[in-house]
C-alpha cells in the first residue's frame, strides 16, 4: 500500500470512529435531543470520505458517500426529520463504509453479500431523502478501460488546500485575503469556497471566533514549500491541509509501462457531483499537514528515543569526567548539554503521547453490543479521556481493555431480574477510568455488578491446584487468583467472554507493559480492576543511592521525601522494623539487609521514603548520590526471576546501577 | 440597517454584531444592512454575514445588502464567490 | 473593452516587455512614467484604467505612489510588478490600496488575471 493510501485509511478510520461514536451518543438520548452538532458530525465524517475517496478516483466510494451526505445534509437543513430508523441506516452506513474502503483500497471486488448489502443501504437512502431509484452497483460490469487522456500539462501541480483558522486567527494581524491573493499572484485559485456550516446563527455567534473552512483548488509551478511558506506568518493560528492532486506529468508518450488506472465499475453512472474533484487523477500524492498533524513512523521516533538514550549516558560520562578533572568550562557546557538533552526528551517523549479518549471511545460499541447480546441494560460511563499515554501502551492496552469490560459485562453485571430482586437499579453501570498518579497512568475498570464469589473462586483454585487447600489468603489474594492461568470460573463458558484471552493474559499483556493489575471486589456491590501503567518505556527520572558498594536507582516520582536515619530512630526502633514518622508508622526495609550486601559500617544512614499506589514505606540506604536520569537496560534473563528490580542501567563510569521495582518491593514489606 | 461603519473589521464586529442582532431580532419578513459607507471587510465580518444569513434562512427573512460601492468590499465577495449565496448583484 | 494603461518603471527595458504584453493583450499604453513623482503626475493628468507598476524606483517609491494615487482617486486601480513577492508583501500594497501584484517575470497569462479585475 502506498504512503498515500495508508493515509487515506487512517484519515478514514478517524473520521468513521468520530461518526460511530456520534452514532453510539445518539442512540443513548432521546431522536429529539439529537443537536445539530451530533448531525454536522455524521455529515462530515461522510463528507471527508466523498471528498477523500475522489482523490484517488475511487468512484464507488465517492457515490456511496455522497448518498448518505445528500440525506444528512438534508436533515441538517431540517427538510428531513431524523427517526429512530435513519440511525439504524446510518449505523449500517458506518459499518459498510469501512467493508466499503477496504475493498476498494485493496483493489478488490465487492462480493455478493456486501453487494447486496450495498446496495441496500443506498436504496434505503434514497427512500428517505426522496430520490428514485439509486445507482446501484452491478457485479458484472467489466472494468473500465483507463483512457490515457490526461492533459498535459507543463510542471504544473494541482493542490487542494484547507484552510481552518483558529479563534486566535482573527486577532493575528496577517490578513488571510492577502495570503490568498498572493497564491494568486504565484499560481491559479479556483474553486474558494468557505464552509459555513459550522457558522451558528446570529444568535448563538461568538463573533471573535472562528468557524469558517476555506478550500480551494489552486495550481502552481513553485514547489509545495513555497506554497506553506505563504502561510508562515499565521502558522500558528491555523490548521492547513495541502494536499497534492497529481504531480508533475512529463509527457505524454511515455511507453506503455504506465500502470493501467483501475476505474470502478461504476465510473461513468457516478461522477463526483462537487466540481472540486473534478478530476481525480491517479497519480503521486504527497500531502503537507502543517499544525493539524504530521504523521510519523513511530519506528522513527523510537529510533530518536534510542539515540537519546544513548546521548544520556554518553554525557553523563563526559560529566563525570569533567569532574574528576575539576574542568569547570567543560563542567558547564555538559550541564548545558545535559539540560538540553531533557528537553529533547521530553519533546521526543510527547510526539509518543496520545490522548486515550479515542481509543476508549471504541469501547463504548463493544460494551453496547456485548450487553444488546446478553439483554442487558448498562450505563458505560468513561472519564479521564485526555489523560495521556503513550501510544504503543495505548494500543497494547485496548485488546486487555476489551477483555475485562466484556468480563464486567457477562460476568459482572447480572441478569436484569436478578437485578431487579436484589434491590438494583434495572440498568447496571460500568466506568472506565483514567488518570494519572505518581508517575504512572491508572485505568480502572469499575461495575456496579455481583462482585466476585470469593468461596467459588477459592474452591476452583484448589480444585484446580494453583493454591494448597491449606492455604491461608486474605481476600484480596483471593481475588488476585482471577489472573491465575487455567481458573476458569463462569460455569458454562459463554458466547461472550469465555472466548479468547483469558484474565491471565490480561495479566500477561499489562505486565508486558510494567504495568500491574489489581483486583477488588465487594459481594453484591460490584468489583474494580484498576491497572497500573508507566507513562514511557524507556527512560525514567532516577535517583542514585548506595548500599554497601552497591548502587541502585530509584525511580523519582515514586520518592516522596529522605530523612536520615538518625540514632534517636535507631534507638525507638528496638529492632523493631518501624519508624514514627509524623505520628504515623512507616516500615522499613534496609536494602543491604535484603539484597544480603556486604556491610560496611556507615556513620550516617538515610531513608527514603516511597510511595506507590497506596504504600508508603522507608528503605534504608547509605549514600544518596542525587538525581540521575537514566536509561532502561533489561537485564536478560538470567534475572528474569528477580522481580524487585526492573532493570539495569549504566552509570557515566561504566558502573552499573541496579533500578528497583519499588511497587514489587512494596509488595514485599507492607 | 445602514452599517455607519467605514471599515468592518476585528475591532468593530462585537459591536456590529450587537448591533444586527437587536435590529435583525425585530424584523418580519425583509432585512437589508446598507453598505454605502463600508470601505474595507475582514473575514471576520464575512463570517458575520454568514451568520445573519444562516439565521435569516432560518426564520424566512429575505437578507438584503445593498449599496456594495467600495472596491475592497466588492472584491472580496466576489473572491468568497458569495456573490450568489449572499443575493448580491454582480 | 480596452484598457487605457499606464507605465511606471525606472528601467526603460522594463516598461518595453510590460507594454508589448499589455498591447498584444488588445489594451492600450497611454502613458510612462520613471519614478513615483512622474507616475503620479501622469495618473492625475491621464486618468488611466490601470497603472502597473514596479515597486523600488527612485524619487519615490512604487507604495508610496500608490498611497498619493489611492488619496486622489480612491477607486485608482494599481498593481505592482515585482520580483520579490511574499504574502506579507501582498499585505503591505493592498492596505495602502493597490489592488494586485504581478510577479516578474511578467507573462500573458499573468496580466490577463489583472485585467480580469477590473470592471
Amino acid at each position: 500500500m502506498t504512503e498515500e493510501l495508508q493515509l487515506f485509511c487512517e484519515d478514514m478510520d478517524e473520521q468513521l470512529s468520530i461518526m460511530e461514536d456520534t452514532l453510539m451518543d445518539m442512540s443513548e438520548i432521546s431522536i429529539e435531543a439529537v443537536d445539530s452538532e451530533m448531525i454536522n458530525k455524521l455529515f462530515r465524517a461522510m463528507h471527508t470520505m466523498k471528498g477523500n475517496a475522489g482523490m484517488f478516483g475511487f468512484d464507488d466510494v465517492v457515490s456511496f458517500a455522497h448518498v448518505a451526505e445528500n440525506l444528512l445534509d438534508q436533515v441538517r437543513n431540517k427538510k428531513i426529520v431524523l427517526t429512530q430508523a435513519m440511525l439504524e441506516l446510518f449505523l449500517l452506513v458506518n459499518d459498510h463504509s469501512r467493508t466499503l474502503i477496504d475493498v476498494t483500497v485493496q483493489d478488490e471486488q465487492l462480493d455478493d453479500d456486501q453487494l447486496t448489502c450495498h446496495n441496500d443501504i443506498l436504496a434505503q437512502l434514497s427512500a428517505f431523502s426522496g430520490l428514485g431509484k439509486p445507482d446501484v452497483l452491478d457485479l458484472k460490469s467489466d472494468k473500465k478501460e483507463s483512457e490515457a487522456e490526461e492533459a498535459v500539462v507543463d510542471k504544473i501541480s494541482s493542490y487542494h488546500i484547507t484552510i481552518k483558522p483558529k479563534d486566535s486567527f482573527f486577532k493575528s494581524d496577517m490578513d488571510i485575503m492577502a495570503i490568498i491573493k498572493y497564491l494568486g499572484v504565484i499560481g491559479d485559485v479556483t474553486n474558494l469556497t468557505i464552509e459555513d456550516s459550522d457558522i451558528p446563527d446570529i444568535k448563538q455567534l461568538e463573533p471573535l471566533k472562528s468557524y469558517l473552512t476555506l478550500s480551494m483548488q489552486y495550481q502552481c509551478e513553485e514547489p509545495i514549500d513555497e506554497i506553506v511558506a505563504a502561510f508562515e506568518f499565521v502558522k500558528d493560528d491555523i490548521d492547513l491541509s495541502i494536499i497534492n492532486i497529481n504531480e508533475k506529468i512529463e509527457t505524454e508518450n511515455t511507453e506503455s509501462v504506465e500502470p493501467a488506472v483501475v476505474e470502478p465499475s461504476i465510473a461513468e453512472k457516478a461522477k463526483p457531483t462537487s466540481n472540486a474533484l473534478a478530476k481525480p487523477i491517479k497519480k503521486k500524492e504527497t500531502r503537507v499537514e502543517k499544525n493539524f498533524s504530521l504523521r510519523v513512523d513511530s519506528s522513527k521516533v523510537d529510533q530518536l528515543i534510542n539515540l537519546i538514550s544513548e546521548m544520556v549516558i554518553a554525557n553523563a560520562k563526559i560529566t563525570q569526567i569533567a569532574d574528576m578533572d575539576d574542568n569547570i568550562e567543560l563542567l558547564e557546557a555538559a550541564d548545558t548539554l545535559t539540560s538540553m538533552l531533557e528537553e529533547i526528551r521530553t519533546g521526543v517523549m510527547d510526539i509518543r503521547m496520545v490522548q486515550v479518549g479515542s481509543s476508549f471511545n471504541k469501547l463504548r460499541r463493544i460494551v453496547n453490543d456485548t450487553a444488546k447480546k446478553l439483554g442487558k441494560q448498562i450505563e458505560f460511563v468513561i472519564s479521564g479521556e485526555d489523560t495521556e499515554l503513550d501510544k504503543s501502551v495505548v494500543e497494547k492496552i485496548s485488546d486487555p481493555l476489551v477483555h475485562m469490560l466484556r468480563n464486567s459485562v457477562d460476568h459482572g453485571i447480572e441478569s436484569m431480574e436478578k437485578r431487579i430482586a436484589n434491590g438494583k437499579k434495572e440498568k447496571g453501570r460500568i466506568d472506565l477510568r483514567a488518570y494519572p498518579d505518581a508517575g504512572s497512568i491508572v485505568i480502572e475498570v469499575e461495575d456496579d455488578g455481583a462482585g466476585i464469589p470469593k468461596e467459588i473462586i477459592l474452591a476452583q483454585a484448589i480444585k484446580n491446584k494453583l493454591v494448597s487447600p491449606t492455604a491461608q489468603l486474605t481476600d484480596k489474594e483471593i481475588y488476585n487468583l482471577i489472573f491465575a492461568a487455567g481458573l476458569s470460573t463462569a460455569e458454562s463458558v459463554s458466547d461472550v467472554s469465555g472466548r479468547g484471552v483469558g484474565m491471565d493474559v490480561v495479566k500477561r499483556n499489562i505486565e508486558e507493559l510494567k504495568g500491574t493489575v489489581d483486583v477488588d471486589s465487594t459481594l453484591g456491590q460490584g468489583s474494580k480492576i484498576t491497572v497500573c501503567l508507566p507513562l514511557t518505556l524507556a527512560i525514567i527520572d532516577g535517583f542514585l543511592v548506595q548500599s554497601g558498594d552497591t548502587k541502585f536507582i530509584i525511580p523519582l516520582e515514586m520518592i516522596q521525601e529522605c530523612i536520615e536515619l538518625t540514632s534517636e530512630n535507631r534507638s525507638n526502633m528496638k529492632n523493631n522494623e518501624f519508624i514514627n514518622l509524623r505520628g504515623s508508622i512507616l516500615p522499613l526495609l534496609d536494602i543491604g539487609d535484603y539484597f544480603d550486601i556486604n556491610r560496611v559500617d556507615y556513620e550516617r544512614e538515610n531513608i527514603i521514603i516511597v510511595n506507590s499506589g497506596n504504600q508508603i514505606a522507608g528503605l534504608i540506604v547509605h549514600e544518596l548520590h542525587g538525581e540521575f536520569q537514566t536509561v532502561i537496560k533489561p537485564l536478560g534473563e538470567v534475572f528474569e526471576k528477580i522481580s524487585w528490580i526492573s532493570g539495569g542501567t549504566i552509570l557515566g563510569n561504566g558502573e552499573v546501577a541496579l533500578i528497583l521495582d519499588v511497587p514489587m518491593l512494596l509488595s514485599h514489606i507492607v | 440597517m445602514k452599517i455607519l461603519l467605514n471599515e468592518l473589521n476585528i475591532y468593530e464586529v462585537e459591536n456590529c454584531h450587537k448591533k444586527i442582532l437587536k435590529e435583525v431580532q425585530s424584523v418580519k419578513s425583509s432585512f437589508t444592512l446598507n453598505f454605502s459607507n463600508v470601505e474595507k471587510i475582514d473575514l471576520n465580518s464575512i463570517q458575520l454575514i454568514l451568520s445573519l444569513k444562516k439565521y435569516c434562512d432560518e426564520k424566512a427573512i429575505h437578507l438584503k445588502l445593498t449599496n456594495i460601492e467600495a472596491r475592497q468590499v466588492k472584491q472580496t465577495f466576489k473572491m468568497f464567490n458569495l456573490n450568489q449565496t449572499l443575493g448580491i448583484a454582480p | 473593452m480596452v484598457k487605457k494603461v499606464l507605465l511606471v518603471d525606472d528601467a526603460r527595458a522594463s516598461r518595453m516587455i510590460v507594454g508589448n504584453i499589455v498591447k498584444k493583450l488588445g489594451h492600450e499604453i497611454i502613458g510612462e512614467a520613471e519614478n513615483g513623482e512622474l507616475g503620479f503626475e501622469a495618473y492625475k493628468e491621464l486618468k488611466p484604467d490601470l497603472v502597473l507598476s514596479d515597486v523600488e524606483m527612485p524619487v519615490l517609491d512604487g507604495l508610496g505612489m500608490v498611497e498619493k494615487i489611492i488619496a486622489h482617486d480612491p477607486d485608482a486601480n494599481v498593481a505592482m510588478v515585482t520580483s520579490v513577492v511574499n504574502a506579507q508583501f501582498i499585505q503591505k500594497i493592498m492596505k495602502v490600496g493597490a489592488i494586485d501584484a504581478v510577479k516578474k517575470p511578467v507573462n500573458e497569462a499573468k496580466l490577463q488575471k489583472i485585467f480580469d479585475q477590473l470592471d
